[in-house]
Parts: structure tokens; sequence; C-alpha cells
């Protein structure tokens, strides 16, 4: 059993227990591993975007976004067809009734007295 | 060289210039990460990290620090952010204890043993290394670049920026909790 006078020695001991280190030495290749990641972040900005692209989940919501776009254009397309459609049958129904309206004025100017 | 040429010249993407930085700063940054990882191939591959991020932003350094305080700083970040993501993994593997999905994994940490230290001192500084680990995290700085970079308190200050009376503070706080903790490691240790 430690007496409590052991205890607190130890204790003190222990937080002076850096006092005097030497400084660690570093990995004498550090330098070259520092290139070579370097380089290597450097080289590989084309292959982490193919990587990306090329990912499952990315190549299936660009295949979703670009299929919506052709469902989007389409039913649009077939909206703005429907629109013209009514125009120039509204347009031929005017037409016509222009035409009838001449027609009776003109039978109204040729009946004999 | 100075300061100033060799900022300029890494501004310039100089290699050269990028070679005497890590000449002469790479201990200094190692030390310090080495103190708060407490892992030799961690340190290593942190002390990396911050030159590559040096490379990266040197443009974005604008000289109101001087360049070792710059460099503590972003090896401080790179290592807390190790610490944390060590720490949620050891929750995690405590959790997996707990519920007997993973057995094997330990979430006790091994004793670290700092390459620096005489022999006569080590296991007093395994023991003081163990304390340091469960300090938080600015009194573990503070207590870190204090007594193992022995910078001054007001060196200190300016790599955390906060004031002289805030490090004293700090590492007043951290000598408290590190005895505490030393106390009930030799009172259940009989060596």
């Amino acid at each position: 059993m430690k007496t409590k006078q052991q205890l607190e020695q130890q204790v003190e001991a222990a937080l002076q227990a850096l006092d005097g280190a030497e400084k660690a030495m570093p990995n004498p290749f550090l330098l070259t591993r520092i290139q070579g990641r370097l380089y290597a972040k450097q080289e590989s900005i084309w292959d982490k975007c193919l990587y990306f692209i090329s990912r499952p989940g990315i190549a299936i919501v660009v295949v979703g976004i670009v299929i919506s776009l052709n469902v989007f254009v389409v039913a649009n397309g077939t909206k703005a067809e429907d629109a013209l459609t009514e125009e120039v049958q509204n347009g031929f129904a005017a037409e016509e009734e222009d035409i009838a309206a001449n027609t009776l004025i003109l039978d109204n100017e040729n009946i004999e007295p | 060289m100075n300061q100033t040429e060799l900022i300029v010249l890494l501004q310039q993407a100089d290699d050269t210039a990028f070679k005497k930085l890590v000449d002469a700063y790479e201990t200094m940054v190692y030390n310090a990460t080495l103190g708060l990882v407490q892992n030799e191939t961690i340190a290593d591959d942190i002390t990396q990290e911050v030159f590559i991020q040096v490379h990266q932003s040197i443009g974005s350094f604008k000289g109101e620090s001087k360049l070792s305080t710059w460099l503590y700083r972003i090896a401080i970040t790179k290592s807390l952010d190790y610490l944390k993501h060590k720490n949620r993994k050891k929750r995690f593997a405590f959790i997996q204890h707990l519920t007997g999905s993973n057995h094997e994994e330990s979430f006790h940490p091994p004793e670290f043993n700092h390459p620096g230290i005489v022999m006569e001192q080590k296991e007093n500084a395994k023991a003081l290394f163990t304390a340091m680990d469960r300090l938080p995290d600015s009194q573990r700085i503070a207590f870190t670049l204090h007594k193992l970079e022995a910078l001054k308190h007001q060196e200190v200050a300016e790599v955390m920026q906060v004031s002289v009376q805030a490090v004293e503070s700090l590492i007043a706080r951290a000598k408290g909790n590190l005895r505490k903790t030393l106390q009930f490691y030799f009172e259940n240790n009989n060596t």
C-alpha cells in the first residue's frame, strides 16, 4: 500500500516526465511521400470525374433526368399542338360564318322586285 | 531566405521553396501532431496532409501570423479531426461490444511510447500520455504545445488565438485534471 506522500511524488514525477524530451524524428521519406500524393491528386482529377459520372447512382439519376425532360418536352409539344389545332378550327368556323353572311347579303341583292 | 521571400516563392509554386519549407518545419509539425494523436503512423500521415494543405492554400495565406503559427493551426485542426473520428469509432465499438455484435474489437487505446523520452521516464510518460488522452481538447492542446513543444504562453496564445491569461488558465486546469487522473492510475497500479 502506497502512502499519500509516495503517491504525490509519483504523480509529480509523471507530470514532469516530458521535461527534456527529445524531438521525435519524422519519416526520412516524408517529402517524397508528400510530392507523390500531390502528383497523384493532380493526375486523378479527370479519373475522379469519370469515376463520379460512372457511379451507378449518378448514372441512374442522369438517365432519370433525361427521361423526365423528354416526357416534359413531348407533353408540352402535344398541348401546344392541341391549342394550335383548336385555333385553326376556330379560324375555319369564323371564315365559314363570314361566307354564309356574305351569301345572304348577295341573295338579298338578287331578289327580283 | 527569409520568411516573406519563402512565402512569395511558395505562392509562385516554386518546388525548391516547398522543399525548404518541408525541411524547415517537418520536425515541428510531426512532433506537435504526435503529441496530440499519440500514434507515429497517424502523425506521419497527418504531417503529410498538413504540407499538402499548405501547398494548396498558400495563396490564401496573408502573412498576418508567422508561418510556424499557421502550420501549428493546420496541424492541430487535422489532429483534432482525427481524434473526433477515432472517438466516434470508439463509441461505435463500445456499443457493438454492449450489444455483443463485435466481441473482438477493443475500445481501450494502446499505451503510447514517445520515441523522444529517455528510458528512465518511459513508464511515467506512458501514464502521463494516457491521462492527457482524457483531457478536453483545448486543455490538451495548450498542455501539449507548452510541455512537449516547449512553446511560451504567448506563443501558445497566438496559435490558439486566445489571450495569454486564457492559456495560463487552460494549462493550470489541465495540470489539475492530470493530477487527478494520475493519482487514480497510480492508486490502482502496483508498479
